[in-house]
C-alpha cells in the first residue's frame, strides 16, 4: 500500500524526504546551541573574560553573560517540541544572524578582536568562526522554510 | 515524536561534549596571558597573581602549563580592555613593566 501511494504520489516521497530532512537540521540546530550554551555555562569565568575585552558590547558583558546562553538553552528546547518547533527556529536563525553579524562587524571595523582561548569552535578562528555561523544561518532558515511548506501542504 | 527523541539525544550529547571539553586539571591553573609575564589564576580570590617579574618563555619555578593560550595572528598580546573596565592587563608595549591583574 505504502509503495502504491509512493508510486502514484511521488510528492509523498518528496515530501517525506524533506521531513528527514528538516529533523537532521533540527537535530543539528539543538546540537550546536545546547554545546555552546553548556560550554559557555562550564567555563564561565573565560567567557566573562572574552565578553568584557569584546569590542562594542563589553559595557553590555554583565547582561549578555547570562542572555546568551539563557537564550540558547531556551531555543534549543523549544526546537525539541513541535509546538514550540517553529518559534524556537526562530530564535536560533535570528540568533545566529546577530552573531554572524557581529563577526562581521568586528573583522571589518574593530582595530583588534579579542584573544579566543579555547573551544572547539573557537579554535577555528574568527573568520572561519564567522563561516561557520553562516552556514547554521542558512540552514536555520531552509528549516523555517521546509516548516512552512509542510505546514500548507497539511492544511 | 521521533523529533522529540533527537532532540533530547542532541542535548544530552552536547552536554557530555561540552563537558569533556571543558574539562581542565584541576591542580594547575597557571595560564599563559602574555608572552613574557606569566600569571597565576588562583581561583580563591579571582585575581591573576604574577609568578615572576622576569620575563620568560616558559612558566617560571618548574610549573606545568597544559593550558598554553595560542595567540592567532589577529590577536593582541594579552587581554584587551576597555579603559573603564575593572579587569586590568598588560598591553602591547607594556612588557618591560611587569603588572598584577587585581580584581575589585
Amino acid at each position: 500500500m505504502k509503495d502504491y501511494i509512493l508510486k502514484e504520489f511521488p510528492e509523498g516521497k518528496a515530501a517525506g524526504q524533506k521531513t528527514s530532512i528538516s529533523e537532521f537540521i533540527v537535530f543539528l540546530c539543538i546540537l550546536l546551541f545546547s554545546y555552546a550554551a553548556f560550554s559557555k555555562l562550564m567555563d564561565f569565568a573565560n567567557f566573562r573574560l572574552q565578553l568584557g575585552s569584546s569590542p562594542y558590547i563589553s559595557n553590555f558583558a554583565a547582561v549578555l553573560v547570562w542572555l546568551i546562553p539563557g537564550t540558547e538553552i531556551l531555543s534549543a528546547g523549544m526546537m525539541v517540541f513541535s509546538r514550540s518547533r517553529k518559534a524556537g527556529l526562530y530564535i536560533f536563525t535570528t540568533l545566529m544572524a546577530a552573531f554572524t553579524i557581529y563577526i562581521a562587524f568586528m573583522l571589518s571595523f574593530s582595530e583588534h578582536t579579542p584573544c579566543i582561548c579555547g573551544g572547539i569552535i573557537s579554535s577555528l578562528g574568527w573568520f572561519y568562526h564567522m563561516i561557520f555561523n553562516l552556514g547554521f544561518l542558512l540552514l536555520g532558515i531552509e528549516a523555517i522554510r521546509n516548516y512552512r511548506i509542510n505546514n500548507h501542504h497539511l492544511n | 515524536m521521533k523529533t522529540q527523541l533527537f532532540g533530547i539525544a542532541a542535548i544530552v550529547l552536547a552536554f557530555a561534549g561540552s563537558a569533556f571539553t571543558s574539562a581542565k586539571p584541576a591542580e594547575n591553573n597557571a595560564k599563559r596571558v602574555d608572552p613574557y609575564y606569566w600569571y597565576y589564576n588562583n581561583p580563591t580570590t579571582d585575581t591573576y597573581e604574577l609568578l615572576s617579574s622576569t620575563p620568560s618563555e616558559n612558566p617560571p619555578g618548574g610549573v606545568s602549563c597544559p593550558a598554553v593560550i595560542t595567540l592567532p595572528e589577529n590577536c593582541l598580546k594579552g587581554f584587551f580592555v576597555d579603559p573603564g573596565a575593572t579587569n586590568a592587563a598588560t598591553n602591547p608595549g607594556d612588557e618591560n613593566i611587569p603588572r598584577q591583574i587585581t580584581t575589585p
